[in-house]
């Protein structure tokens, strides 16, 4: 193995080795879909809120003007010029019916990056956007290798130089009326953008007036605008490279122009790499089919109160259940979507129960296999889920109070070192196996996930035989308003405190890092236990 | 071709369907990396899945998008790990022993066995463009977009991964 061929050619077929795996993809979106918090997902795209049809967007579009007008009106002593050169050019683009730009670019990428920025090579960039008759919206976008085209039904990004076709679905719903304009013209307003007037130039015989937009250090962009008609004429962008300005972008826009035909009727080509969206996905339509079948039921039954748990009949294990479980012509009115559940009890119930370690089990419950789709909608906790899906199986959480031995958590008050100055006990290293005290995950954890991580992989069994962590620490477990998570974070590590051999190594930890110790106490306390329900 | 750091951020601004996309192009990468220390192929794909959704749950707190190959990749030995760790004390078999337990096509040979061990023990950077070229299937310039390098960049360090990777299959050999 010595030659560069043979060795690419044994990695090529170790990947072959390795294989994919179908259902990969959608068991994950489905877990991401039930999970009970959402670490990542925030506070969802404003945009697809605001634009979701095209009249929303037109009429939206006049909004923002109307608004950018009202607030020119009536912000005393805050007016500045740049928020009256906004409201100009968007309302001149409201009479507009399409827009084309061409030009050139130095980079096909969003963001840019200095390192990936060869000013020496131009790509071609060609945009057009216009509204339909039926008023639709459509929008051709070509960066390079790279062509968007959006047909009012499907996105296609067909990529090349790679012959590789994606298809999605439209994003017409969510477009910004004119957005390749827009985009620009909306930091004009933005207060935190620093703007100045660059004077005036004739371009393509049009006097034209041109603005600096300022964003940070390194980059910047000049917009041009039609001293007449206010609209955009040209931009211009640059980077601040090796100590000069270098031109990566530049864009001529025109409106109104006659779209041709060949991009009024452009047909992606057929590519040799064909990837689709997970909704509109051949692979998944199994599951597709199963939602459409879901939707039917509800055209002809009300919905449920709350929520319904729906048996799969046909005992189909829907392999390909790609969440995000959308019912048509339900979800978008209603709010219902379909939870796909696969899994054994256990790992259903799992953290669905809270505090950790205090939910119990039995172990035939445990491996209870779910194969069902649970509809539900937004706004209900993952314990009430939990519930209802055992009261649907005939199974209930009881409560009960034992007298047990517990850990209280407590802190001497000594000053903490900053959280990303703790680390976990026992370093990895290269050990195929996860010991005691070593990290989990390196992230910001407050005092109260370490603790629950603690009884978390104590109680992995879900038998609530082991610890139940009282925190009497007084740390603090949420952030003060404004503040982040990082604010209140003690350690840059939550070690992993499985097993037996954990417990002390724990202690020592928690004792020598923040000054928190655990008392064992004899306290009642509430076990959360699942039975099957009397129903007699 | 959206970066990594793109995809990320659009994830954390709600848009859970960019994950599915971090999903296709990381899983092969991830399952290599859990084959590596599991050796059973079966188990790889569990914990591949795991590995995934415990990424997603934490990628609020990704401070680097941009490094999301590495940080999943670190996600993911370590569920693998763990995962050995929870088996029942019959079953947990000695990575090198359960290495030799089958792969989608049959059994992971010896030769396969060794590169996979090799790739992982590259550092850290060259590891990564090595996953995402050869496992990942990405063309040169895709992981260059993938990894916010320079193709050139990206081009050197899989030169000098070869040159690491041959070395060391080398030195397993003696």
């Amino acid at each position: 193995m010595t030659s560069k061929d043979n060795l690419e050619e044994k990695l090529h077929e170790l990947s072959q080795a390795i294989g994919s795996d179908d259902k990969l993809v959608e068991n994950v979106m489905n877990r991401i879909h039930s999970a009970p918090a959402c670490g990542a997902a925030g506070a969802g795209c404003i945009r697809k809120i605001i634009m979701k049809h095209s009249l929303t967007k037109l009429v939206t579009a006049a909004a923002i003007i109307i608004v950018a007008l009202i607030s020119i009106s009536y912000f005393d002593g805050s007016f500045d010029g740049t928020s009256a050169v906004y409201a100009a050019a968007m309302k001149a683009l409201q009479n507009v019916k399409t827009v084309h730009i061409s030009g050139w670019t130095t980079c096909i990428r969003p963001h840019v990056r200095e390192e990936l920025l060869d000013t020496s090579k131009r790509d071609a960039v060609e945009i057009w956007e216009w509204g339909t008759e039926d008023d639709g919206y459509r929008q051709y976008y070509r960066e390079g290798p790279i062509i968007e085209w959006d047909d009012g039904d499907r996105r296609y990004e067909y990529d090349e130089d790679n012959d590789l076709l994606h298809i999605g679905n439209s994003h017409t719903g969510v477009l910004k009326y004119c957005e390749s304009v827009t985009s620009y013209l909306n930091k004009l307003k933005d207060r935190n953008i620093k703007v100045i007037d660059i004077g005036t130039r004739t371009i393509r015989n049009r006097p034209a007036r041109g603005f600096r937009i300022t964003k940070g250090d390194i980059k910047r962009e000049d917009i041009w605008l039609d001293s007449q008609t206010n609209l955009v004429l040209e931009i211009n962008a640059h980077v601040l490279k090796e100590g000069q300005w270098k031109q990566w972008r530049h864009g001529e826009a025109t409106y109104d122009q006659e779209v041709p035909d060949s991009i009024r009727g452009y047909v992606p080509p057929d590519a040799e790499h064909v990837e689709y969206n997970s909704d509109i996905d051949p692979r998944f339509k199994e599951y597709h089919s199963r939602l459409r079948e879901i939707a039917a039921y509800y055209q002809q039954h009300p919905l449920p109160e709350t929520m319904e748990l729906l048996l799969r009949e046909k005992g189909e294990t829907l392999d390909n259940s790609y969440s995000p479980g959308r019912l048509s012509g339900i979800t978008d009115t209603t709010g219902y979507w379909v939870l796909p559940i696969q899994s054994s009890l256990a790992d259903f119930l799992r953290r669905r129960i809270v505090p950790d370690g205090s939910l119990r089990v039995p172990d035939d419950l445990q491996k209870i296999r779910l194969n069902h789709d649970l509809i539900t909608k937004n706004g209900h906790t993952s314990r009430e889920r939990a519930d209802f899906v055992l009261d649907d199986l005939g199974l209930e959480i009881v409560e009960v109070s034992e007298q047990r031995k517990v850990w209280v958590a407590h802190y001497d008050g000594r000053p903490l070192k900053t959280w990303r100055e703790v680390k976990a006990p026992v370093a990895r290293g290269d050990a195929r196996h996860t010991k005691p005290g070593m990290d989990w995950i390196s992230n910001s954890h407050t005092m109260k996930h370490l603790l629950e991580s603690f009884a978390y992989y104590q109680g992995y069994d879900l038998r609530a035989d082991k610890l139940i962590i009282i925190d009497e620490t007084g740390l603090p477990s949420k952030p003060a308003e404004g503040q982040s998570e990082e604010s209140i974070a003690v350690s840059s590590a939550s070690p992993y405190w499985g097993g037996d051999e954990s417990i002390e190594m724990a202690r020592k930890w928690f004792r020598e890092q923040f000054g928190v110790t655990f008392t064992e106490e004899i306290r009642t306390v509430t076990v959360y236990l699942v039975r099957r329900c009397n129903r007699e | 071709m959206r970066t990594d750091a793109e995809l990320v951020n659009a994830v954390v601004d709600g848009d859970k369907q960019a994950f599915a996309v971090l999903v296709k192009r990381y899983e092969r990468p991830v399952r290599a990396v859990a084959l590596n220390v599991l050796g059973d192929y079966h188990s790889a794909v569990d914990v591949s899945q795991e590995a995934f959704v415990k990424a997603y749950e934490h990628l609020a707190g990704l401070r680097k998008p941009e490094a999301f190959g590495p940080w999943l990749m670190k996600i993911t030995r370590r569920c693998a790990v763990d995962s050995i760790r929870r088996r029942p004390k019959e079953t947990q078999l000695e990575p090198k022993i359960a290495a030799a337990t089958e792969s989608p096509d049959g059994q992971l040979d010896e030769d396969k066995q060794k590169l996979l061990a090799a790739v992982v023990k590259l550092p850290k950077s060259e590891k990564q463009v090595v996953i995402l070229r050869y496992l990942g299937d990405n063309s040169v310039k895709d992981v260059a977009d993938i990894v916010g390098r320079s193709v050139g960049t990206v081009t050197k360090q899989l030169s000098r991964a070869h040159k690491r990777l041959r070395k060391i299959l080398e030195r397993s050999e003696k």
